[in-house]
Protein backbone atom coordinates (compact mmCIF):
# COMPACT_ATOMS: atom_id res chain seq x y z
CA UNK A 1 0.00 0.00 0.00
CA UNK A 2 1.04 3.23 -0.82
CA UNK A 3 0.51 6.21 2.00
CA UNK A 4 1.30 9.93 1.79
CA UNK A 5 3.17 11.73 4.38
CA UNK A 6 3.03 14.81 4.89
CA UNK A 7 5.49 16.93 7.95
CA UNK A 8 4.94 20.02 8.65
CA UNK A 9 6.73 22.57 10.37
CA UNK A 10 10.06 22.02 12.00
CA UNK A 11 9.30 18.06 10.84
CA UNK A 12 9.86 18.75 7.36
CA UNK A 13 13.26 18.05 7.34
CA UNK A 14 12.81 14.64 8.05
CA UNK A 15 10.95 13.89 4.73
CA UNK A 16 14.70 13.58 3.00
CA UNK A 17 16.17 10.78 5.77
CA UNK A 18 13.77 8.11 4.40
CA UNK A 19 12.88 6.04 1.45
CA UNK A 20 9.82 8.68 0.83
CA UNK A 21 9.49 9.11 -3.32
CA UNK A 22 8.83 12.19 -5.25
CA UNK A 23 4.62 12.30 -4.60
CA UNK A 24 5.64 12.34 -0.67
CA UNK A 25 4.22 8.98 -0.32
CA UNK A 26 5.41 5.59 1.26
CA UNK A 27 5.12 2.27 0.41
CA UNK A 28 4.04 -0.63 2.75
CA UNK A 29 4.41 -4.21 1.34
CA UNK A 30 2.60 -5.32 5.03
CA UNK A 31 0.03 -3.97 7.45
CA UNK A 32 1.03 -0.76 9.06
CA UNK A 33 0.25 2.14 11.82
CA UNK A 34 1.26 5.45 11.72
CA UNK A 35 4.06 4.70 13.87
CA UNK A 36 5.68 2.89 11.29
CA UNK A 37 5.95 5.64 9.19
CA UNK A 38 7.24 7.73 10.95
CA UNK A 39 9.94 5.60 12.04
CA UNK A 40 10.45 4.62 8.59
CA UNK A 41 11.38 8.31 7.98
CA UNK A 42 13.39 8.74 11.12
CA UNK A 43 11.04 11.52 12.86
CA UNK A 44 11.44 11.09 17.08
CA UNK A 45 8.28 10.88 18.49
CA UNK A 46 8.96 12.97 21.18
CA UNK A 47 9.04 16.02 18.63
CA UNK A 48 5.15 15.03 17.68
CA UNK A 49 2.44 16.97 19.05
CA UNK A 50 -0.39 16.05 16.65
CA UNK A 51 -0.97 13.26 14.22
CA UNK A 52 -3.95 13.47 12.14
CA UNK A 53 -5.22 10.30 9.27
CA UNK A 54 -7.06 11.67 6.17
CA UNK A 55 -7.58 15.26 7.55
CA UNK A 56 -8.66 13.85 11.01
CA UNK A 57 -7.24 13.52 14.55
CA UNK A 58 -5.68 10.68 14.82
CA UNK A 59 -2.89 8.19 17.18
CA UNK A 60 0.45 6.64 15.92
CA UNK A 61 -1.06 3.24 16.91
CA UNK A 62 -3.63 4.06 13.95
CA UNK A 63 -3.66 0.99 11.09
CA UNK A 64 -3.09 2.41 7.87
CA UNK A 65 -4.71 1.37 4.41
CA UNK A 66 -3.75 2.05 0.94
CA UNK A 67 -4.04 5.90 -0.44
CA UNK A 68 -4.33 7.02 3.87
CA UNK A 69 -3.24 10.33 3.87
CA UNK A 70 -1.05 11.43 7.39
CA UNK A 71 -0.54 14.12 8.50
CA UNK A 72 2.27 14.97 11.23
CA UNK A 73 2.93 18.65 13.50
CA UNK A 74 5.69 19.34 16.38
CA UNK A 75 4.32 21.51 18.72
CA UNK A 76 4.07 24.91 17.42
CA UNK A 77 3.74 28.36 19.90
CA UNK A 78 4.70 31.30 18.36
CA UNK A 79 2.92 34.60 18.42
CA UNK B 1 -28.60 79.49 1.93
CA UNK B 2 -26.52 78.31 5.02
CA UNK B 3 -27.35 74.75 6.77
CA UNK B 4 -29.11 75.85 9.46
CA UNK B 5 -29.34 72.73 11.45
CA UNK B 6 -26.62 69.89 12.75
CA UNK B 7 -27.59 67.22 11.41
CA UNK B 8 -26.12 64.01 9.97
CA UNK B 9 -27.95 64.74 7.23
CA UNK B 10 -27.19 68.09 6.30
CA UNK B 11 -23.35 66.71 6.61
CA UNK B 12 -24.14 63.27 3.98
CA UNK B 13 -23.50 63.45 0.50
CA UNK B 14 -24.07 60.31 -2.15
CA UNK B 15 -20.77 58.21 -3.16
CA UNK B 16 -21.40 54.98 -5.46
CA UNK B 17 -19.59 51.92 -3.76
CA UNK B 18 -17.56 49.31 -5.94
CA UNK B 19 -20.37 47.83 -7.46
CA UNK B 20 -21.92 51.34 -8.65
CA UNK B 21 -24.08 51.12 -6.09
CA UNK B 22 -25.47 54.33 -4.51
CA UNK B 23 -25.14 55.26 -0.91
CA UNK B 24 -25.17 58.22 1.28
CA UNK B 25 -21.60 58.63 3.33
CA UNK B 26 -19.98 61.13 5.59
CA UNK B 27 -16.36 61.98 5.80
CA UNK B 28 -14.75 61.78 9.32
CA UNK B 29 -14.24 65.71 9.82
CA UNK B 30 -17.84 66.04 9.82
CA UNK B 31 -18.69 63.25 12.50
CA UNK B 32 -15.88 64.55 14.43
CA UNK B 33 -17.19 67.99 14.28
CA UNK B 34 -20.38 66.96 14.87
CA UNK B 35 -19.88 64.53 17.96
CA UNK B 36 -18.18 68.17 19.12
CA UNK B 37 -21.11 69.91 18.93
CA UNK B 38 -23.64 68.06 20.25
CA UNK B 39 -21.43 66.66 22.93
CA UNK B 40 -21.97 63.23 21.91
CA UNK B 41 -19.01 60.80 22.26
CA UNK B 42 -17.04 59.48 18.92
CA UNK B 43 -18.28 55.93 18.58
CA UNK B 44 -21.53 57.13 19.36
CA UNK B 45 -21.60 59.81 16.59
CA UNK B 46 -20.85 56.40 14.34
CA UNK B 47 -23.43 54.39 15.57
CA UNK B 48 -25.90 57.03 15.15
CA UNK B 49 -24.96 57.90 11.45
CA UNK B 50 -24.87 54.05 10.00
CA UNK B 51 -28.05 53.85 11.93
CA UNK B 52 -29.43 56.35 10.20
CA UNK B 53 -27.81 54.91 6.78
CA UNK B 54 -25.07 57.36 6.73
CA UNK B 55 -22.27 55.04 6.34
CA UNK B 56 -18.63 56.61 7.44
CA UNK B 57 -16.50 57.08 4.67
CA UNK B 58 -13.62 55.21 6.16
CA UNK B 59 -15.88 52.09 5.56
CA UNK B 60 -16.83 52.70 1.84
CA UNK B 61 -14.13 50.37 0.72
CA UNK B 62 -15.45 47.41 3.13
CA UNK B 63 -18.69 47.41 1.14
CA UNK B 64 -20.38 44.70 -0.28
CA UNK B 65 -17.95 42.60 1.68
CA UNK B 66 -18.75 44.22 5.14
CA UNK B 67 -22.49 45.35 4.62
CA UNK B 68 -23.42 48.99 6.70
CA UNK B 69 -25.66 46.65 8.97
CA UNK B 70 -22.67 44.24 9.66
CA UNK B 71 -20.76 47.75 9.90
CA UNK B 72 -23.14 48.79 12.96
CA UNK B 73 -23.05 45.19 14.60
CA UNK B 74 -18.78 45.70 14.50
CA UNK B 75 -19.24 49.09 15.78
CA UNK B 76 -21.44 48.16 18.65
CA UNK B 77 -19.05 44.76 19.44
CA UNK B 78 -16.50 44.19 21.83
CA UNK B 79 -12.98 42.30 21.46
CA UNK B 80 -9.98 41.40 23.49
CA UNK B 81 -6.60 40.62 22.25
CA UNK B 82 -4.58 39.06 24.41
CA UNK B 83 -0.63 39.18 23.59
CA UNK B 84 0.37 42.11 21.57
CA UNK B 85 3.63 40.53 19.71
CA UNK B 86 3.32 39.84 15.87
CA UNK B 87 0.31 38.42 15.44
CA UNK B 88 -1.69 40.88 18.21
CA UNK B 89 -0.08 43.89 16.41
CA UNK B 90 -1.43 43.22 13.39
CA UNK B 91 -4.70 42.02 14.98
CA UNK B 92 -5.35 45.00 16.63
CA UNK B 93 -4.50 47.01 13.82
CA UNK B 94 -6.73 45.21 11.79
CA UNK B 95 -9.77 45.16 13.79
CA UNK B 96 -8.98 49.23 14.42
CA UNK B 97 -9.49 49.41 10.94
CA UNK B 98 -12.23 47.02 10.34
CA UNK B 99 -14.45 49.31 12.99
CA UNK B 100 -14.44 46.70 15.74
CA UNK B 101 -16.18 49.21 18.30
CA UNK B 102 -14.26 48.47 21.00
CA UNK B 103 -10.93 46.96 21.71
CA UNK B 104 -9.31 45.25 25.03
CA UNK B 105 -5.30 45.18 24.51
CA UNK B 106 -3.17 42.94 27.12
CA UNK B 107 0.40 42.78 27.13
CA UNK B 108 3.31 43.61 30.01
CA UNK B 109 5.95 44.03 27.36
CA UNK B 110 8.37 46.48 26.28
CA UNK B 111 9.22 46.47 22.16
CA UNK B 112 12.29 46.00 22.30
CA UNK B 113 15.08 44.86 19.45
CA UNK B 114 14.16 41.15 18.59
CA UNK B 115 10.39 42.78 17.69
CA UNK B 116 11.51 44.78 14.77
CA UNK B 117 11.89 41.59 12.09
CA UNK B 118 8.04 41.01 12.42
CA UNK B 119 5.93 43.61 14.74
CA UNK B 120 3.82 46.21 13.38
CA UNK B 121 3.76 49.04 15.36
CA UNK B 122 7.87 48.08 16.84
CA UNK B 123 10.28 51.12 15.12
CA UNK B 124 13.48 53.21 16.12
CA UNK B 125 11.03 55.39 18.22
CA UNK B 126 8.59 53.33 20.12
CA UNK B 127 12.26 50.92 21.53
CA UNK B 128 11.29 50.44 25.07
CA UNK B 129 7.86 51.69 25.04
CA UNK B 130 5.16 49.77 26.40
CA UNK B 131 3.55 47.57 23.47
CA UNK B 132 -0.16 48.05 24.51
CA UNK B 133 -0.12 52.16 24.94
CA UNK B 134 2.00 52.59 21.61
CA UNK B 135 -0.93 50.71 19.84
CA UNK B 136 -3.48 52.87 21.67
CA UNK B 137 -2.05 55.94 20.30
CA UNK B 138 -1.52 54.51 17.02
CA UNK B 139 -4.91 53.42 16.63
CA UNK B 140 -6.74 56.41 17.86
CA UNK B 141 -5.28 58.00 14.76
CA UNK B 142 -6.32 55.18 12.45
CA UNK B 143 -9.95 55.14 13.48
CA UNK B 144 -10.85 57.16 16.25
CA UNK B 145 -14.23 55.60 16.43
CA UNK B 146 -12.57 52.68 17.93
CA UNK B 147 -12.24 52.46 21.96
CA UNK B 148 -9.54 50.63 22.69
CA UNK B 149 -8.30 49.91 26.35
CA UNK B 150 -4.93 49.16 27.33
CA UNK B 151 -4.27 46.61 29.88
CA UNK B 152 -0.23 46.69 30.30
CA UNK B 153 -0.83 43.32 32.36
CA UNK B 154 -0.01 39.16 31.62
CA UNK B 155 -2.98 37.34 31.84
CA UNK B 156 -1.60 34.38 33.65
CA UNK B 157 -4.84 33.59 36.47
CA UNK B 158 -8.19 31.96 35.99
CA UNK B 159 -9.37 34.05 38.30
CA UNK B 160 -8.60 37.26 35.92
CA UNK B 161 -12.01 36.38 34.50
CA UNK B 162 -13.48 39.76 34.89
CA UNK B 163 -11.26 41.69 32.48
CA UNK B 164 -13.65 39.56 29.82
CA UNK B 165 -17.09 40.52 31.07
CA UNK B 166 -18.04 42.89 28.12
CA UNK B 167 -16.31 40.77 25.40
CA UNK B 168 -17.90 38.69 22.93
CA UNK B 169 -14.98 37.54 21.32
CA UNK B 170 -11.36 36.40 23.11
CA UNK B 171 -8.03 36.37 20.36
CA UNK B 172 -4.97 34.33 21.41
CA UNK B 173 -2.24 35.88 19.89
CA UNK B 174 0.07 34.35 23.17
CA UNK B 175 3.38 32.90 22.68
CA UNK B 176 3.69 30.40 25.61
CA UNK B 177 1.87 26.98 26.33
CA UNK B 178 1.24 27.63 29.73
CA UNK B 179 -0.38 31.57 29.19
CA UNK B 180 -2.81 29.70 26.47
CA UNK B 181 -3.94 26.95 28.21
CA UNK B 182 -4.87 29.26 31.26
CA UNK B 183 -6.33 32.01 28.47
CA UNK B 184 -8.56 28.70 27.34
CA UNK B 185 -9.40 28.09 30.71
CA UNK B 186 -11.07 31.81 31.40
CA UNK B 187 -12.84 31.71 27.84
CA UNK B 188 -14.34 28.58 29.13
CA UNK B 189 -15.50 30.09 32.46
CA UNK B 190 -16.40 33.19 30.47
CA UNK B 191 -18.11 31.11 27.81
CA UNK B 192 -17.20 32.86 25.27
CA UNK B 193 -15.49 31.61 22.11
CA UNK B 194 -11.46 32.24 21.72
CA UNK B 195 -9.69 32.83 18.24
CA UNK B 196 -6.40 30.88 18.86
CA UNK B 197 -3.43 32.10 16.11
CA UNK B 198 0.57 30.52 16.12
CA UNK B 199 3.04 30.56 13.82
CA UNK B 200 6.49 28.71 13.15
CA UNK B 201 8.79 29.90 10.05
CA UNK B 202 6.43 30.50 7.45
CA UNK B 203 3.85 28.68 8.31
CA UNK B 204 1.03 29.01 11.24
CA UNK B 205 -1.82 27.58 12.08
CA UNK B 206 -5.51 28.90 13.34
CA UNK B 207 -8.44 27.21 15.05
CA UNK B 208 -11.45 28.54 17.05
CA UNK B 209 -11.38 26.84 20.16
CA UNK B 210 -15.23 27.04 22.14
CA UNK B 211 -15.80 26.63 25.35
CA UNK B 212 -14.02 24.07 27.30
CA UNK B 213 -14.15 21.67 24.03
CA UNK B 214 -10.79 20.67 25.55
CA UNK B 215 -8.56 21.37 22.03
CA UNK B 216 -6.33 23.85 23.85
CA UNK B 217 -5.30 20.87 25.79
CA UNK B 218 -4.80 18.76 22.79
CA UNK B 219 -2.62 20.94 21.37
CA UNK B 220 -0.50 22.36 24.32
CA UNK B 221 -1.52 19.92 27.10
CA UNK B 222 1.44 17.45 28.89
CA UNK B 223 4.41 16.79 29.39
CA UNK B 224 6.39 19.07 26.01
CA UNK B 225 10.10 17.11 25.70
CA UNK B 226 10.14 18.17 22.52
CA UNK B 227 11.52 21.97 21.29
CA UNK B 228 8.58 23.75 20.22
CA UNK B 229 8.69 24.46 16.31
CA UNK B 230 9.26 28.46 16.17
CA UNK B 231 12.48 27.48 17.92
CA UNK B 232 13.86 26.03 15.40
CA UNK B 233 12.37 28.00 12.45
CA UNK B 234 12.18 31.48 14.18
CA UNK B 235 9.10 33.98 13.06
CA UNK B 236 9.68 36.19 10.36
CA UNK B 237 7.34 38.70 9.27
CA UNK B 238 5.20 36.39 6.79
CA UNK B 239 3.27 34.14 9.15
CA UNK B 240 2.17 36.44 11.37
CA UNK B 241 0.93 38.41 9.07
CA UNK B 242 -1.13 35.71 7.13
CA UNK B 243 -2.07 34.25 10.76
CA UNK B 244 -3.31 37.31 12.10
CA UNK B 245 -5.09 37.63 8.71
CA UNK B 246 -6.86 34.44 9.21
CA UNK B 247 -7.73 35.23 12.83
CA UNK B 248 -9.56 38.70 11.93
CA UNK B 249 -11.48 36.65 9.22
CA UNK B 250 -12.63 34.37 12.17
CA UNK B 251 -13.26 37.20 14.57
CA UNK B 252 -15.53 38.45 11.80
CA UNK B 253 -16.99 35.58 11.61
CA UNK B 254 -18.26 34.95 15.12
CA UNK B 255 -19.51 38.72 15.66
CA UNK B 256 -21.60 38.35 12.51
CA UNK B 257 -23.12 34.85 12.95
CA UNK B 258 -21.37 33.76 9.52
CA UNK B 259 -19.74 30.68 8.23
CA UNK B 260 -20.19 29.17 11.44
CA UNK B 261 -20.79 25.38 10.71
CA UNK B 262 -17.11 24.85 9.51
CA UNK B 263 -15.68 27.51 11.68
CA UNK B 264 -13.62 24.81 14.46
CA UNK B 265 -11.28 23.49 11.95
CA UNK B 266 -7.83 24.10 12.22
CA UNK B 267 -6.73 25.60 9.14
CA UNK B 268 -2.55 25.53 8.77
CA UNK B 269 -0.91 27.49 6.03
CA UNK B 270 2.49 27.44 4.84
CA UNK B 271 3.94 30.10 2.85
CA UNK B 272 7.09 28.21 1.31
CA UNK B 273 5.17 25.61 -0.08
CA UNK B 274 2.54 27.39 -0.48
CA UNK B 275 -0.11 24.96 0.89
CA UNK B 276 -3.14 25.06 2.94
CA UNK B 277 -4.85 22.42 4.78
CA UNK B 278 -7.86 22.19 7.37
CA UNK B 279 -8.00 19.24 10.03
CA UNK B 280 -10.59 17.92 12.03
CA UNK B 281 -9.36 17.73 15.91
Amino acid sequence: MKIEVRLFASLASYADHGDMDSDGCLSFKTPATIRDAIQRLGVPEQEIKLVFLNGVGASLDSSLKDRDRVGIFPPIGGG
Amino acid sequence: MMPKDHSLESRARIEKDCQGKSCRVICDQDLLALADILNVPLHQMYLQSMEKGILPLRYLRNMPSITLKEQIILQTSQVAVVGAGGLGGRIIEGLSRLGVGTLHIFDPDLFDETNLNRQIFADQNTLGTPKVEVMQECCRLINPAVRITAHRIAVKDQNQDALFADVQVIVDALDTPGDRLTLAAIAGKCRLPLVHGTVAGFGGRVMVIHPLDGRMEMLYGGQETACSAEHQLGTPVLSPALIASFQMMAVLNLLLGKNQATDSRMIYADLEKPSLDLFEL
